[in-house]
């Protein structure tokens, strides 16, 4: 059982009238990797300046190992970040801005060089030290910023939008390696973002975030497979949201036709939302199809083919397939029964689970 | 075809060039002259320069105008630095309001800053002398320090001095070891202009020198009203040889001195 290392309670934070935060409630297990995923101004980075201490809450508790931490200063938080910008320092070397934690807590001078090296060995850059910050990529800046941060041995490693002032085949690879350094270092991380791929391909625990509140909070799995509401299914991935209608337990009614599905613990005939994700719907021939309908575009994307298919009752799906097919025909659009997830409007996410576990018990 | 056209635009600035420098190359030439006017020259003689070294009163006026210029800009420099420092953590229509009473006192008249100073230490009783031009000139160098400090701090990046406090740093050490040597050249800059504003201000130093005391463009002044004398001729071309070596020096430390690369565009044209 791993312990918890940091605890959120009813944090609130506000900038003058401006609520950034209401109620924020959570708990950070040591050792894992945890992504706080949010579009712009939904105040994941605020709740990250909260963790690190540049910011105080307005109301509510922050517990780092079980001490309460609202008023300690960051510079005495065994905490360290890094920044969207990286902020290096523009007038030290490479070693100097990694050695710079290091000096200012005393250590000794013949340690500093050693835990340096070793620092940026982590991070590959071994033999850069005497290096000007100018003359490093982005990539590398990068690099320097996360080795000057875990160079302190912090408990706990924020990160701001680390990876997204890099190009994209460098934040994938970035995204790898920063996974590795986690598990090989077994600190926490917090990783702030707003590119969902990132968050999916990192953590192990996501907390999404929208308008100061968290959502929802899972394992990447849990989150892509079962999104508590329409926000999250629409931020994380790429889906069909429909109006439905759940007329008993594992079955639901799409624009008057009945399908099969796995969810339950509704009310009869409670209207709800149905998530189907476009991997999941196959295209098939007009007989086997589920639903019937006509392509109307088609997009080569690499990996997949990403078409739009109206159905006879003129709702537009949006189907991703390996396979071609062409622009005007008809086709049948088939999925099973697991690949429908039904959500229920206005559900808090300990409704949620509370339902989810009642009803995966009988199974 | 191969006809190449007149280059208009290299006389142009060979014409400006030559305007510029003409009456600085005729009075240094004159300073040469064993004569005493400057309407014929009279062969080569180092009489004025002799002249000058003998001069004890123009010789402790340099040293009194160095030392002004030197220790007002140096506390124009802390001021200025701590000045802009404080105006950018200023928040909303402070900031603003704040750096244009500093821009006021950019533009305006030197006439006008010298008669204030002249109301203002008589009023409080200060003697005219030494510690009136310093007060004065630290006055006016320090907006000139704050314009010159404050882009340097504006590009820094907010976060930097997050990252200093994230990785244990207090605010002083934040403050010492991460933000100052990062505007470090901005401050060396408004050093250098400073020490040109303060070496050759004329209008406000004229208010505030009182009898024992004077500064070199005072004394050059008020001798020239009593007839030229070829002796601030040498003077002149010595200072002109000194502010030559200056740029030069300057020139070749930010080519070649300079670790880290950075170079401060410093107008040192003024020093004359």
């Amino acid at each position: 059982m791993a312990k918890n290392i940091m605890e959120f309670r009813h944090v609130e934070k506000r900038f003058d009238d401006n609520v950034v935060l209401k109620d924020i409630d959570f708990t950070i297990e040591a050792g894992k990797f945890y992504t706080l995923l949010g579009p712009s101004g939904s105040g994941k980075t605020t709740i990250l300046r909260l963790i690190a201490g540049f910011d105080q809450p307005t109301s509510g508790e922050i517990l780092f190992n079980g001490q309460k931490i609202n008023n300690v200063p960051a510079n005495q938080r065994q905490v360290n970040t890094v920044f969207q910008d990286y902020a290096l320092f523009p007038h030290m070397n490479v070693a100097e801005n990694v050695a710079f934690g290091l000096q200012i807590r005393g250590v000794k001078k013949a340690e500093i060089k050693r835990r340096v090296q070793e620092a940026l060995k982590l991070v590959q850059l071994e033999g850069y030290g005497e290096r000007e910050i100018t003359a490093m990529s982005g990539g590398q800046r990068q690099r320097v910023a996360i080795a000057r941060a875990i160079v302190n041995e912090p408990q706990v490693l924020l990160l701001d939008e680390a990876l997204s002032a890099l190009d994209h085949k460098l934040r994938v690879n970035m995204q790898t390696e920063l996974r590795q350094l986690q598990r090989q270092l077994g600190i926490t991380f917090i990783f702030v973002t707003h590119d969902q791929e990132e968050a999916l391909a990192m953590s192990d625990q996501i907390m999404i975030i929208n308008d100061g509140t968290i959502q929802q909070t899972g394992t990447p799995v849990d989150i892509y497979d079962e999104p508590l509401n329409h926000f999250v299914a629409d931020f994380i991935g790429e889906s069909n949201i429909v109006p439905g209608i759940m007329k008993k337990d594992y079955l639901v009614s799409i624009n008057g036709q009945d399908f099969e599905c796995v969810d339950a613990g509704m009310r009869p005939n409670e209207r709800v939302e149905v998530v189907i994700r476009p991997e999941d719907l196959d295209i098939t021939s007009v007989e086997q199809g589920q639903l019937v309908g006509t392509v109307d575009t088609q997009l080569f994307r690499g990996v997949d083919y990403q078409i739009m298919v109206h159905d006879v009752r003129g709702h537009e799906w949006k189907i991703n397939s390996i396979h071609k097919t062409t622009v005007g025909a008809q086709v049948g659009i088939s999925f099973d029964p697991e690949d429908i997830h039904v959500m229920r409007y206005n559900e808090t996410e300990a409704d949620f689970d509370a339902r989810l576990d009642s009803y995966e018990e009988d199974d | 075809m191969s006809k190449r056209h007149f280059n208009w635009s290299g006389l142009y600035l060979a014409l400006v060039f030559v305007i510029l420098y003409a009456p600085i190359v005729y009075l240094v030439v004159f300073s040469f002259s064993a004569g005493t006017t400057m309407e014929h020259y009279h062969g080569f003689s180092w009489r004025h320069y002799a002249d000058l070294f003998g001069d004890t009163r123009m010789i402790t006026i340099v040293f009194n105008t160095i030392i002004i210029a030197l220790l007002a800009s140096l506390i124009a420099t802390i001021i200025g630095t701590l000045g802009a420092l404080a105006i950018k953590n200023t928040r909303g229509k402070w900031r603003n309001s704040l750096l244009s009473l500093n821009n006021v006192l950019m533009v305006s008249p030197d006439v006008i800053i010298g008669a204030s100073f002249l109301i203002f230490f008589t009023m409080l009783g200060i003697r005219l002398g030494f510690v009136s031009v310093l007060l004065s000139h630290i006055a006016f160098c320090i907006p000139i320090v704050v314009l010159m400090v404050l882009p340097k701090i504006n590009e820094l990046s907010p976060t930097l001095v997050d990252a200093a406090y994230d990785l244990g740093a207090t605010r002083w050490q934040a403050l010492s070891q991460v933000v100052l040597p990062a505007i470090t050249p901005g401050i060396g800059a408004g050093y250098f202009m400073a020490l040109t504003y303060s070496l050759d201000d004329f209008a406000v130093t004229f208010f505030v020198t009182g009898n024992g005391f004077s500064t070199l463009s005072v004394e050059i002044y008020s001798r020239a009203r009593q007839g030229i004398n070829l002796e601030i001729n040498a003077l002149s071309a010595i200072m002109f040889l000194v502010s030559l070596l200056l740029v030069l020096g300057y020139y070749f430390i930010s080519k070649h001195g300079g670790r880290r690369n950075r170079i401060v565009t410093v107008k040192e044209g003024d020093a004359q």
